[in-house]
């Protein structure tokens, strides 16, 4: 490439987009040419001012202790800088006469060489490491993920047992003064021991109280768990109920003391009966 | 508080607290230009780690001769985006830009290069802004997306001569723009 080939390719050299074929020739003329390594720096700096220009967001917190745990938290700094200042062959002393200065001069010089592979490859293992330190926090994270994601997969696996069971009974509750706005639905399922239940536009609780769903057999209230609604007044609960051996003639939500009560005793908020099979 | 070089040596000396300091300082500048690349959040917490972990690996090698700190970080962190969008298929070719960084040999007299200024980079953010959209597109896909020259005269259905004029009259302006118009050395090259 000629002097001038060189300066209307550097533009395109430092944003990647020159052509790959030339680079050798220009990276030749750039070794031997002030000016057009002057000119290099130039667009450099522009394509750098162009890298900072972008609209600056900052990450999020997390990932400066993720970063910084992955990258150094190996141990290998120490190691590092053992290698950065491990001393060089000291040379043997020239003292003897005949093959003896020659031989230590080859002894140092094999030494060197085993000195220098050896820098060559603790910084290489070094490397590694921390390549092997970011995938292991990689692999954390999505472990975690992992753990996160099956505890959804087995709610969801019992919603669907309790939806498709043979013995699904589909219970409506309506809202009983003070809280005639309150709807609720329940699936209930005996040989599942399982309540799905679903309420909405519950009024908010006083200090210290919970919701309790109940389900009433044989004259009997069975304790389906207690919730706090949202602060629109919705909730969910997927109940597991193992006393739940016979069909329920109701389900009940009574506000409770928080922790709950084994019997109810406090005022019904929504009352309903399972629709006939 | 260290300044550039002195946490680039801590760096080189194997120092964390080095490290730290890069970190604190520069890795919104790296995150930006990853998210502005890879386009996703995810993506850019990666090639930030990744980034951040080549300065470790490679903080030795760095030379202040052939560029300030931040623009030797952002080459490592534009070159791991661009790894990362090849990985994800959505860029054409290698990222390559670690080359012209690497062949700023020996400028004489030997010096060590400044980082850009607040209001060089904002004259570039601007010069970049006022650029005909028809550069500003060719050099956004070169340099944010990682196209060849080539590509991009596919891409944007342009003959491969008016690509180059483009992206060389582009960076020209945003040099200028930035006060680094280049004054000829007289006769040394």
């Amino acid at each position: 490439m000629t002097h001038d080939e060189v300066r209307d390719a550097l533009p395109l050299f430092v944003v990647d987009a020159d052509d790959q074929a030339m680079r050798r020739e220009l990276l030749d003329h750039l070794a031997g040419c002030d000016e057009c390594r002057h000119a290099l720096q130039e667009y450099q700096q522009a394509a750098d001012a162009l890298a900072q220009s972008v609209p600056q967001i900052r990450p999020r917190p997390e990932l400066r202790a993720r970063t910084l745990a992955a990258i150094v938290g190996t141990g290998t700094q120490a190691e590092g800088a053992k290698v950065h200042r491990m001393p060089s062959a000291a040379p043997a002393p020239a003292t003897r006469a005949g093959w003896a200065p020659w031989l230590a001069a080859a002894a140092a010089l094999v030494a060197a060489v085993a000195t220098a592979g050896l820098f060559q490859t603790r910084a290489e293992l070094s490397e590694m490491r921390s390549t092997l330190a970011v995938w292991q926090a990689r692999m954390a994270d999505a472990e975690r993920n992992a753990q996160a994601s099956q505890a959804t997969l087995v709610t969801y696996r019992r919603q669907l047992d309790v939806m498709t069971a043979d013995d699904l009974l589909l219970v409506s509750l309506s809202g009983l003064p003070p809280a005639n706005a309150a709807q609720a639905k329940a699936f209930v399922s005996r040989s599942q021991n399982a309540i799905l239940f679903t309420a909405r536009d519950l009024p908010s609780l006083p200090a210290a109280r919970v919701y309790q769903l109940w389900a009433v057999a044989g004259g009997q209230a069975i304790s389906a768990g207690t919730f706090v609604p949202d602060a629109r007044g919705r909730s969910q609960l997927v109940a597991d109920v193992p006393a739940l051996t016979a069909r329920p003639d109701a389900l009940a939500v009574t506000v409770e003391p928080e922790g709950g009560v084994p019997a109810p005793t406090g005022p019904k908020y929504l009352l309903g009966v399972p629709a006939a099979n | 508080m260290w300044d550039d070089r002195e946490a680039m040596a801590r760096v080189a000396a194997r120092d964390a607290g080095g490290l730290e300091v890069l970190y604190d300082r520069y890795s919104t500048m790296v995150y930006s230009l990853a998210l502005r690349i890879v386009r996703n959040t995810s993506d850019a917490e990666d090639v930030t780690q990744e980034a951040f972990a080549q300065v470790w690996a490679n903080g030795s090698r760095f030379d202040p001769v052939r560029g300030a700190v931040p623009a030797w970080i952002c080459v490592i962190a534009r070159s791991r985006a661009l790894d990362r969008l090849r990985r994800i298929g959505t860029a054409g070719t290698p990222a390559r830009g670690e080359a012209a960084f690497e062949a700023i040999p020996d400028p004489s007299p030997s010096v060590e290069v400044m980082a850009a200024s607040a209001e060089q980079v904002v004259a570039a953010r601007d010069a970049l802004a006022a650029l005909p959209p028809e550069q500003r597109t060719a050099l956004e896909l070169a340099y944010y997306d990682g196209l060849t020259q080539a590509e991009i005269a596919e891409r944007t259905s342009t003959p491969l001569g008016t690509v180059k004029t483009r992206i060389r009259t582009g960076l020209q302006r945003i040099r200028d723009a930035m006060g680094l118009r280049h004054a000829p050395t007289g006769g040394e090259g």
